[in-house]
């Protein structure tokens, strides 16, 4: 017998005809069965207690010491360039910079997502006055009878004055006179961003300007070349050594088998990228090829990012196509909705002067409801014509889908609401996913791709991607590229660079998949 | 080296293999614990 898992396998036969030849009818029968049972039982477990332990100590002799990454400094660092983007944003305003798009999409879309509270939202408002020196009191809203009466008892509660319960009776009572309230309390802090709008603007420039004294970036573009090294310096660290690929077979991110050089998968990665004559066993040669795979998954992750956004610049392109080339300004536009807001407000405000005077006329409570109705509806209007006018200062046939990624990540409000309506959403934490989604992929200043791709033309990324590599001796053509086939891809490229880093280090895939499986088994026996 | 009459020297065995034989001999175990009969059911044979 060669060795001890010849024994087993031998013994195991053994035993096993052993025990189907022992007579089990009577209960003395049994009785030595079990015994006999019990007898192997016992010889076994030690057999496996000794395997046990032999394991774990290989394990612990196999693993792959962690490499120690600190994230915190270069996560600090996007932190600081990312509030440079929003302060040195030359796309959008004050009014963005401040956040109030941000407050007024949530508040705008307060029945549609059924926010438990609006006083939160209300507090939100009142803080970024706070921030920019402004103090808001009961005065400040007067937009209408009803506007008044909820936040003159808001206002009070805040400074501790009333009670929650005495607010809850207040809203009670006006909702069901009046349930257009939390729109009506929305365009009077409409009115009061536009009425304060130089302070929010001078408040701006006294934080741009610590902000560049700080931090000694002065422009917009010095500002997304320094967060391009920082994301790159990111990727660096992000990059997996030996240990991440340990860690990630164990946490069976990969299957590990898939790597054993018998396995088929292992055999078609390599044949699916690289031609027969590549020799596999040149560490330099494959050291070139794995950085051009490293560069095409990265490709290929920017290419998903895409997919994943795609439905807003499809509608954004559906919306601009025709005036790209006969673009007129709609600063008219903007003009008349102005007036005509002007004007209802003055209309606005006799009706109120009226009612504060004791009025008794009830026409006059539901002509200022009225009014406020069709108010609201023109300053959704000038927000509308307001982003079309930034699209149309820098809208262009060549525009890159890279320009457009710029504008609605400079304008949260249009952001959100281009989600809404092209995902068809109801739920606000889907719309909020849906953004985060777009921010991670539209901030990546290291994206390649997006940054030459004309948005109003059709644009075939697989076959950019497949004919760049071709170039590279990389076997792969657009078909290969369709969303379903991705994943598949990223897993194959990974396959292939694992391995090669793995063979530059003291580690092995065999060793790995002997890390993976003797960890299976410590788990199973602490199970038991 | 096992505590146990068998003397082997799991050194020899590949990593593949020392797996493979810890679970040919967990697997064993079960069978063999599965196998056992219940002594009071045979009762009425007796």
């Amino acid at each position: 017998m060669n060795n001890f898992l010849d024994f087993i396998s031998n013994d195991v036969e053994v035993k096993k005809t052993f025990l189907s030849s022992l007579p089990t009818k009577t209960k003395t029968n049994i009785k030595k069965y079990n015994s006999s049972i019990d007898e192997f039982v016992n010889k076994y477990t030690s057999y496996r207690e000794s395997v046990f332990n032999y394991i774990k100590a290989k394990k612990r002799a196999l693993s792959v010491p962690e490499v120690k990454k600190d994230f915190d400094s270069v996560n600090k660092k996007i932190e600081i360039l990312e509030k440079g983007r929003n302060i040195l944003n030359p796309l959008n305003t004050s009014y963005e910079k401040m956040g109030f798009d941000n407050l007024l999409y949530r508040m705008s879309n307060y029945y549609v997502f059924n926010f438990d509270s609006i006083d939160n939202l209300i507090n939100e408002f009142i803080d970024k006055f706070v921030s920019a020196g402004i103090k808001l009191d009961s005065k400040n809203f007067k937009y209408n009878y009803y506007v008044h009466k909820y936040m003159d008892v808001f206002l009070k509660v805040r400074k501790g004055e009333k009670t929650q319960d005495d607010l809850n009776v207040t809203f009670e009572e006006i909702y069901w006179v009046n349930p257009d309230i939390i729109s009506h309390i929305e365009i009077n802090f409409r009115k009061l961003i536009k009425k304060n709008m130089r302070k929010f603007d001078s408040y701006i420039s006294k934080i741009k300007k610590e902000y560049v004294k700080e931090n000694g970036i002065s422009t917009y573009s010095a500002c997304i070349e320094k967060l391009k090294s920082a994301y790159l310096e990111k990727e660096k660290l992000n990059n997996e050594d030996v240990s991440d690929i340990v860690e990630k077979a164990v946490n069976k991110e990969f299957d590990i088998s898939q790597y054993l050089e018998s396995s088929k998968f292992r055999k078609s990665a390599y044949s699916s990228f690289l031609s027969e004559n590549v020799d596999i066993n040149d560490k330099e040669n494959m050291k070139t090829i794995c950085s051009i795979l490293n560069k095409l998954y990265f490709n290929l992750e920017e290419y998903e990012g895409y997919l994943s956004i795609l439905p807003i610049i499809d509608s954004f392109k559906e919306e601009y196509e025709d005036i790209k080339d006969k673009k007129n300004s709609n600063s008219s536009e903007l003009k008349n909705i102005q007036t005509s807001i002007k004007k209802e407000e003055a209309s606005l405000t006799i009706i109120n002067f009226k009612i504060s005077r004791g009025n008794k006329d009830k026409n006059l409570k539901m002509e200022s409801i009225n009014i406020t109705k069709r108010l609201r509806d023109l300053y959704r209007k000038y927000d509308d014509e307001f982003f079309k006018s930034r699209v149309l200062s820098v809208l262009n046939s060549n525009m890159t889908v890279s320009d457009v990624l710029e504008l609605f990540l400079s304008f949260d409000y249009f952001k959100k609401i281009t989600i809404q309506k092209v995902y068809e959403l109801n739920d606000y934490n889907e719309v909020i996913k849906q953004s985060n989604i777009y921010d991670e992929f539209a901030k990546n200043p290291t994206n390649l791709i997006v940054k030459g791709l004309p948005v109003f033309e059709d644009n075939n990324i697989p076959r950019i991607i497949a004919n760049k590599y071709k170039l590279n001796n990389i076997l792969i053509n657009e078909d290969d590229l369709t969303p379903d086939n991705l994943d598949a891809l990223k897993n194959k490229i990974s396959l292939i660079t694992r391995i090669n880093k793995i063979n530059e280090s003291d580690t092995t895939v065999e060793k790995i998949w002997f890390i993976v499986n003797a960890n299976k088994i410590i788990e199973k026996m602490k199970a038991n | 080296m096992l505590n146990d009459k068998v003397d082997f020297d799991l050194s020899l065995l590949s990593l593949e293999e020392l797996i493979e034989v810890f679970n040919d001999i967990d697997s064993f175990i079960q069978y063999l614990l599965d196998s056992k009969i219940e002594v009071e059911k045979e009762d009425e044979n007796e």
